[in-house]
């Protein structure tokens, strides 16, 4: 299938990218590291091994899918690669989707080798595997599913730096989405009223996929939740990527 | 007073502009550049027509629209028959774009396997399709190289390997030669000659003349975002034409009347050239009477390069 | 893949209703998760928007700075100043992290001497934590053991004993309390339940034990409020336990666990047990 090829493509291009092996390094210090904080810590010392763990498989999966994501458009129209593709009988949007798939791809991988260090530093710790965490890691997974949508739709029509900071403003609003209901219940006017709840829905709200405080706490989690939040990352990633296509086919390559 | 007239219809044109227009926006203040002003253009089956003009006017622009990478502001273009926003048709379209980059870590071999299976070409037919473009091209060696080390000329061929992988009714390339050596150039047009024979239809721009001559059926000048000619080459040439050059010796240069243009005067004999056939006879009268020496007679056609200048000339203001 | 406006636009609204509906459907599922922001004061707030959902783990690093900072023994003036301040961020930031409500307590109480501090924060983990019995516990023994005020030992422990799946030694603390407070019915009622309730024959042992030990002092006090009585009234001494009978104030005589009568010195007037109490005294 054309999608796959690209899809193929994109994840060789991107697996040679530098960036990539520095983010995952970066991300498997930090993750170790916890092991050493654990010692300094009084009472439960398995908490911040998953704390800090599972931060920072968010944190790096996020920065990975930002880092390579917004470049991998603009870096075909820059060195004119995109000429050889869109020259050939393929479509538009398939060349786009396979670029995503590739990368997303790639920091699937990535994100598993951090789990795979992630999972038995709290084993040694804790006696026991907490299968539950891989959950955490899974939804972490579908919330950089979301941010790299972002990461390509931003490098469809601007350049690689104002894409990263639109994405990562995206990242950051997308944790903050809760203030809007606390700021449609505090105004008075129904306009504003309105406005709120039309953000709130509008934005995406990454706090769904965020079972962090729960998986750590032992607290019970729904068992529908996590498939509803993984639909809504899939839908919401979805609409992104058409609006993309949508610019996309618009797009003339000077 | 010219050849005798065609009676056959001409086949209905593989490729076909009709009052294409471009602009864009361009500098700080977002100024109005018209690349391409309602230009109209067809490209018949089974021949080799040459986009022949200066940098800057146009024949990229002219190639990305037939390609759909950029859109007219206004007019038509049809490719078979049908818009060019038809992504099926590129399934027998071949395409290589001036100085041709591809992804540097891919191997040559890795390269064209990636282009063939955007074809849906099935992989037993890509391993012999892929083998036997890579002889064509002479870059068997190579196949296995990363394209980051490979040179120029090398990022040529492989561009025109893989604009020949469907096996494409239509090749459409641009500046092709400009980075190759006369050897590579020979080899080049051979190929293009070669593929001509197999039936396909050839569109190649260039600013190279000679390239042009030596190949072309017919000829398209785009010069500033128009079309100024088109036409069969010997045609075009013939238009505008004709004068003579003169080596004569035995007369004295105040002699010899206005009509005669003295290109150079030597110690024993004056180059000059005449206008047409009428200024050649009453020329030769003219020596016969002065009892002159007619050295030698030369008939000049204007090439190419002339009718470029002189539009160009033309141009600047 | 031609679409018209009209499509496109069709299918962006379908595309957002369905992730909003989504949406409506994960907020209805409510996350068990932090209260409603307990702004107590203005960095909480500001804190977890920095942490950006990584609230917890921000609460860790808080936790493992504050160790750190109040575990080095320097004589400084202000120390303290921030003491409340700092385990109130990180159990904000993390209400239901337990070790700083216990830590914090610690150090407010032990290194500090702040008392009504520690119980704050106590208090504080009570409400955020209503299942956790180790709180009220660490409040109870506070109590207790460093201010001897019974009755707020008795609060807390008997809040600790409430909760369900508190472990049963919580109670016996309670008995002794009681009989600590010379409360020697209640406590007796207290043990009793513990020694009907016990699971453990070491338990049943200890249990007994204290209920031999209370019957006797129970016997003793009951003799003493008969002969006090007596004297009263009769403006002596009687000259035998008996006598209390025949006047009157005393129902029958009791005896102790071994079955033995209580030894009365009528010269004193005082009534002792000839049966040692089982307990250390």
């Amino acid at each position: 299938m054309k999608v796959f090829s690209i899809a193929m493509n994109t994840f060789r291009e991107a697996i040679r990218n530098r960036v990539l092996y520095l983010l995952l390094i970066f991300a498997l210090i930090m993750i170790g590291s916890s092991r050493i904080l654990s010692m300094l810590t009084v009472g439960d010392e398995s908490k911040i091994i998953k704390d800090l763990g599972l931060f920072s498989i968010s944190l790096f999966g996020v920065l990975l899918a930002v880092f390579i994501g917004v470049g991998l458009v603009s870096q075909e129209i820059e060195r004119r690669t995109i000429y050889n593709i869109l020259s050939k009988p393929i479509y538009r949007h398939q060349f786009l989707f396979g670029k995503y798939l590739g990368l997303l791809l790639t920091i699937l991988i990535t994100i598993g080798i951090m789990a795979a260090e992630f999972l038995p530093l709290v084993y040694l710790k804790t006696g026991s595997w907490e299968f539950s965490l891989i959950w955490g890691v899974v939804l972490i997974f579908f919330e950089v599913v979301i941010i790299t949508a972002f990461a390509i739709l931003f490098s469809v029509f601007t350049t690689p730096i104002l894409s990263s900071v639109f994405t990562l403003s995206i990242f950051v609003v997308g944790h903050l989405s809760r203030n809007f209901l606390i700021l449609r219940d505090r105004v008075t006017s129904p306009i504003a009223k309105w406005l709120f709840t039309i953000l709130y829905y509008l934005l995406p709200n990454l706090e769904n996929l965020n079972i962090k405080t729960q998986l750590v706490h032992h607290l019970p989690i729904p068992p529908e939740f996590i498939p509803f939040a993984i639909a809504y990352s899939v839908t919401y990633a979805a609409m992104v990527l058409f609006i993309a296509t949508l610019i996309f086919q618009r797009r003339s390559f000077v | 007073m010219s050849a005798k007239k065609d009676f056959t219809i001409p086949p209905p044109p593989v490729v076909e502009l009709r009052e294409v227009s471009k602009s864009y926006h361009t500098g700080f203040l977002m100024r109005k550049k018209r690349v391409l002003k309602s230009i109209n253009l067809s490209v018949y089956p089974g021949e080799i027509l040459g986009f022949l003009g200066p940098n800057g006017a146009g024949k990229t622009t002219t190639m990305k629209i037939i390609n759909n990478l950029t859109f007219p502001d206004r007019g038509q273009v049809l490719i078979f028959g049908q818009p060019s926003t038809e992504v099926s048709i590129k399934a027998k379209i071949g395409f290589l774009p001036e100085a041709p980059y591809f992804y540097n870590y891919l191997t040559g071999w890795e390269l064209l396997e990636f282009y063939a299976q955007l074809f849906g070409i099935p992989r037993k037919k890509r391993r012999e399709r892929i083998k036997y473009l890579l002889s064509l091209v002479k870059l068997e060696q190579a196949a296995d190289l990363q394209m980051r080390k490979y040179s120029r000329g090398m990022l040529q061929r492989i561009g025109m390997a893989q604009a020949l992988i469907n096996d494409p009714e239509l090749l459409i390339l641009d500046e092709p030669m400009s980075s190759l050596d006369p050897v590579g150039r020979r080899e080049f047009r051979d190929l293009i000659l070669k593929l001509k024979e197999e039936g396909k239809t050839i569109f190649f721009s260039t600013h190279i003349l000679p390239d042009v001559e030596l190949i072309c059926d017919r000829v398209a000048i785009i010069v500033d975002g128009e079309i100024i000619r088109e036409g069969k080459i010997a045609k075009l040439i013939k238009e505008k034409i004709d004068y003579y050059e003169i080596t004569l010796s035995g007369i004295e240069e105040k002699e010899l009347p206005s009509s005669c243009e003295k290109v150079s005067v030597e110690e024993d004999k004056i180059l000059v050239r005449t206008r047409g056939e009428r200024g050649l006879n009453r020329t030769i009268d003219l020596i016969k009477e002065k009892k002159g020496k007619i050295i030698a007679i030369t008939p000049a056609k204007k090439s190419l390069e002339d009718i470029l200048f002189a539009e160009l000339g033309g141009k600047k203001k | 893949m031609k679409k018209s406006l009209f499509e496109k636009t069709v299918i962006l609204l379908i595309g957002i209703a369905l992730f909003s509906g989504l949406q409506l459907k994960l907020d209805e599922l409510k996350l068990k998760t932090v209260p409603k922001e307990p702004i107590y004061l203005p960095s909480g707030k500001y804190l977890r928007a920095i942490a950006l959902g990584n609230d917890t783990l921000m609460a860790d690093i808080l936790y493992l700075w504050s160790i750190q900072h109040y575990s080095i023994y320097t004589i400084k003036e202000h120390r303290f100043r921030y003491l409340e301040h700092v385990y109130n961020m990180i159990t904000d930031l993390d209400p239901h992290y337990l070790d700083p409500y216990l830590i914090g307590a610690l150090i407010m109480a032990k290194e500090g001497g702040f008392y009504q501090m520690a119980f704050r924060l106590l208090e504080k983990g009570m409400k955020n934590n209503p299942d956790a019995w180790i709180l009220p516990v660490d409040a109870g023994f506070y109590a207790f053991q460093d201010l001897k005020d019974y009755e707020l030992a008795l609060y807390y422990f008997k809040k600790a004993a409430e909760i369900k799946g508190s472990p049963p030694f919580i109670k016996r603390l309670i008995a002794g309390i009681y009989e600590r407070k010379n409360e020697n019915q209640t406590a007796l009622a207290f043990w009793t339940e513990i020694y009907r309730t016990a699971k453990e024959d070491w338990v049943k042992t200890i249990a007994y034990n204290h209920i031999y030990d209370l019957k006797i002092k129970i016997d003793l006090e009951q003799l003493r409020v008969a002969i006090e009585l007596f004297k009263d009234q009769k403006k002596r001494l009687p000259r035998s336990l008996r006598e209390l009978i025949k006047a009157g104030f005393l129902y029958q005589l009791p005896k102790d666990p071994e079955g033995n009568n209580y030894l009365y010195n009528p010269r004193t007037g005082e009534v002792k047990s000839r049966t040692p109490f089982r307990l250390k005294r």
